[in-house]
């Protein structure tokens, strides 16, 4: 199960309005007319930790356990390198010629 | 050759084009073209080119392709052959002279859509050929666009000023939609659909689309090189994918901990002494392997792991207990950070874990709560937690402490003051009632409860000024609730009247203020009505003419009535039924005026309430009549029957309840149900359950009981 923070992608030491930032960038990405089962689990995620009372609420009460996908979203890079990013545009374009043919 | 040789060598040409002999259909079509030239036949032979062409092209044939299509040099002029060419061209490992001869041909990307994206994502990911577009070329002007673009997202940074200027005739158009994507401005798959099937970034979008879990889960089934690629776009490398690839296949807990912890340097430190952390709750037994992996825990935090621990395991009283401990010891640590915060939430949330198991004591919980006060004064819930207790408890003077110590500490809050309110206006606390309207309605100048409550605190206020003497005081209140009453009430000339009568004021008629009120009033029976409520809440001994025997109310009368009745109910006034008794008849008569089946049921509803249950009876028989078997109809007419004493009860009002409780059930009417049964459940407070129980199973009339416990009016149920 996802944190709240790792709903809202941000760090465990997040300030309210990096919080808040973060959760109106969501909400453009999931309106809640057209994502509305995505924007209440947003909604959930930024109730849950939105000023530094409740933050610390969850970081002294929360017992779930972590995920490892969790680890991994706070492990990667944000972005790939150019030329990852160009060899993977060339291998999958040989690709798109060998399924073609 | 003869013009008839021309017509079936042309016909017969025809029919071998159609049927897909090409080479023999251009052998004959050259034939005839040598004899004579014929534009049908010319056209004819491009299309047999074209044709064979594009055969052998379907057979992955190439090469054959494009030497078949350049052996007609007229199809050379043909637009729409030329992009199938070229893209047999780059199919056939000659891209560079595909590329040439877009420029000799001077096309545009818009109108070679399909080879112009073929050809940009070539110039990206093959070397020199880019050198072959002039500076100044549409090509190169997008390729440069979109490489910045590349580069501008990679570093980190917003591409979008570049990916702006990239038009949807553009061969980027579909990287631009990627990677407008990557950056996550919009879902990422609402933008990814949008690109078409046949796009030839097709397989790189579904690559992309590979989420975090498929990613872990199905890496084994990638090839080596779309495990590097794909971790790349992702943002990690290749070890760490191979780590965590392995640690999703690690079912020991001890032995996962143990390689997240050593292999921190792998993955992101702070990651992983993170996720590290979040597993000791539910495994504390390697809070040594933490401390010795990454940090010593405070006495504070292993105690509150430990709390949690139990609380996992559905241990509420042992959790509690670790808290309380945890509590102890911030008390000794006032250095701990948000250590006065962390005891107040603490508290509470014992409180919380006590609430949840049942058994907590209302006094240890109250104290508690109080307790979490001291550290954390601002918290409202609590305060309105520990009023709700003391209700509960049937403690109103604590009750009524807490209200108005939330009230100075949370001064603006509308819910607060609306529960002060509500307790002063039942204390009859009206000068504090008033004052505490005043204050919700400044911050809420539309809040219905309290203006009808500001306004009967200025009625009810004035009637005590009346009766203490205070003649000045009880004109301005009265001048205060006029300026509220939005709706003209004729109760405010009645007290204006009868003060003037108090008064014995020979300049302030008393007259003139009573027809005011019968004006307002609207009818005989309430204006009299009234005139004996307020005189009877002032004290005074006063008698008004009786209602002349022929009266009959309107139908809108008496309901114009049963609202004041509700009115001085709602008021807590407790002998309406009296006064209604002195109305009874015009009451009575009034029965067959035409009312709503609604109306009937809110009159009958509030003479239930007053407990009149003569005219309950009465009026709920007559509504049968016009609705026969309506639940709550029964309901009322049994209950005036019975006086609300189930005692009283026969037999068949119990089958007629019974029905009734069905039928309510079936309409979903669970509000009849709930006061139906309700009514029936004193009969278990008083009867043995065995009858009760029998009443439940339908029984035969014979197999019920006697009660044990008798009550005077018992003797009217049958055996």
């Amino acid at each position: 199960m996802k944190t709240p923070f790792e709903i809202l992608e941000v760090s465990q030491d997040a300030e309210d309005e990096d919080i808040r930032q973060a959760y109106l960038k969501k909400v453009q990405q999931y309106p809640p007319e057209q994502a509305p089962e995505q924007f209440q689990t947003i909604r959930t995620a930024f109730e849950a930790i939105q000023t530094s009372l409740q933050r610390l609420k969850y970081q002294l009460f929360n017992h779930e356990p972590p995920s490892l996908e969790s680890l991994l979203q706070l492990t990667q890079a944000e972005r790939p390198q150019v030329e990852s990013f160009i060899l993977a545009l060339a291998a999958q374009f040989k690709r798109y010629h060998n399924d073609s043919n | 050759m003869s013009k008839n040789n021309f017509s079936d060598s042309s016909r017969e040409a025809a029919h071998l084009l159609s049927h897909g002999h090409y080479k023999k259909a251009i052998e004959i079509y050259k034939h005839l073209l040598k004899q004579e030239s014929r534009s049908a036949w010319q056209e004819a032979l491009k299309l047999a080119y074209l044709k064979w062409a594009q055969a052998l092209a379907e057979k992955k044939m190439y090469q054959e392709a494009v030497t078949v299509w350049e052996s007609c040099p007229l199809l050379r002029h043909e637009s729409h052959s030329i992009e199938p060419y070229l893209l047999w061209l780059v199919w056939a490992g000659h891209p560079t002279k595909a590329i040439q001869t877009f420029l000799t041909l001077q096309l545009e990307p818009s109108s070679t859509q399909q080879f112009s994206a073929i050809i940009g994502i070539l110039l990206l990911t093959e070397k020199g050929l880019l050198e072959y577009f002039p500076p100044d070329s549409t090509f190169r002007h997008h390729y440069d666009l979109i490489s910045q673009a590349i580069f501008t997202y990679c570093q980190g940074e917003d591409p979008e000023p570049m990916l702006r200027q990239i038009s949807f005739r553009s061969p980027y158009r579909d990287l631009r939609q990627i990677l407008k994507a990557f950056t996550h401005l919009t879902p990422m798959d609402r933008l990814l659909e949008k690109i078409p099937a046949d796009s030839p970034y097709q397989p790189l979008i579904q690559l992309i689309q590979w989420d975090i879990p498929k990613l872990l889960n199905e890496f084994d089934q990638l090839t080596k090189f779309e495990q590097i690629l794909l971790t790349c776009l992702k943002g990690l490398n290749h070890s760490q994918v191979i780590f965590l690839n392995m640690l999703t296949k690690q079912n020991n807990v001890n032995l996962l901990f143990k390689n997240i912890a050593t292999h921190q340097s792998l993955l992101n430190r702070e990651a992983s002494q993170q996720f590290c952390l979040a597993l000791l709750p539910s495994h504390p037994h390697l809070i040594h392997l933490y401390e010795k992996f990454f940090e010593p825990l405070s006495k504070f935090d292993k105690k509150r792991i430990q709390a949690l621990h139990d609380e996992r395991q559905g241990q509420m009283k042992a959790a509690e207990k670790k808290w309380e401990t945890c509590v102890e010891i911030l008390k000794a640590s006032p250095a701990e950070p948000d250590h006065a915060l962390k005891i107040a939430l603490i508290l509470r949330h014992i409180v919380m874990l006590a609430e949840l198991r049942g058994t907590g004591q209302d006094d240890e919980i109250i104290d508690k709560l109080k307790e979490s006060l001291q550290f954390d004064p601002k918290d409202k819930q609590t305060h309105l937690h520990i009023i709700e207790l003391l209700k509960n408890k049937g403690d109103k003077r604590a009750s009524s402490l807490w209200i108005d110590l939330a009230v100075k500490q949370f001064p603006r809050e509308g819910d607060i003051l609306e529960m002060a309110l509500q307790t002063a206006w039942v204390k009859k606390a009206y000068k504090k009632a008033i004052t505490l309207a005043k204050k919700l309605l400044q911050l809420e100048p539309f809040h219905p409860q309290a203006k009808q409550i500001l306004f009967s605190c200025h009625l009810a206020y004035t009637r005590k000024l009346i009766k203490t003497g205070k003649y000045e005081l009880a004109h301005q209140e009265l001048d205060q609730a006029d300026r509220l009453a939005q709706v003209r009430h004729g109760v405010i000339p009645i007290l204006r009247g009868l003060l003037a009568w108090q008064e014995r004021d020979p300049q302030d008629p008393v007259q003139y203020w009573f027809q005011q009120s019968y004006q307002l009033d609207g009818g005989t029976l309430i204006h009299l009505f009234h005139l004996n409520i307020e005189a009877q809440l002032l004290g005074m001994n006063l008698s008004f003419l009786p209602l002349e025997e022929s009266y009959l109310p309107s139908a809108q009368e008496i309901l114009r009535w049963v609202h004041l009745i509700n009115t001085y109910y709602n008021e807590r006034v407790p002998w309406l039924a009296k006064q209604v008794e002195l109305f009874k008849t015009p009451v009575q008569r009034a029965m067959t005026q035409t009312f709503s089946k609604t109306e009937m049921i809110s009159i009958c509803q509030c003479f239930r309430q007053i407990k009149h249950y003569e005219l309950l009876y009465q009026y709920a028989q007559h509504a049968l009549q016009s609705w026969p078997a309506t639940p709550i109809l029964v309901f009322y007419h049994i209950l005036g029957k019975t006086q609300d004493e189930v005692f009283n009860l026969h037999e068949l009002d119990i089958e007629l309840l019974q029905k009734a409780v069905e039928h309510a059930q079936q309409q979903s009417d669970q509000r009849t149900v709930m006061m139906i049964m309700r009514f029936l459940e004193k009969i278990i407070q008083d009867s043995s359950k065995e009858f009760f129980e029998i009443f439940l199973l339908e029984e035969e009339l014979d197999d019920i009981e006697t009660p044990k416990k008798t009550s005077p009016k018992q003797g009217k149920r049958k055996s």
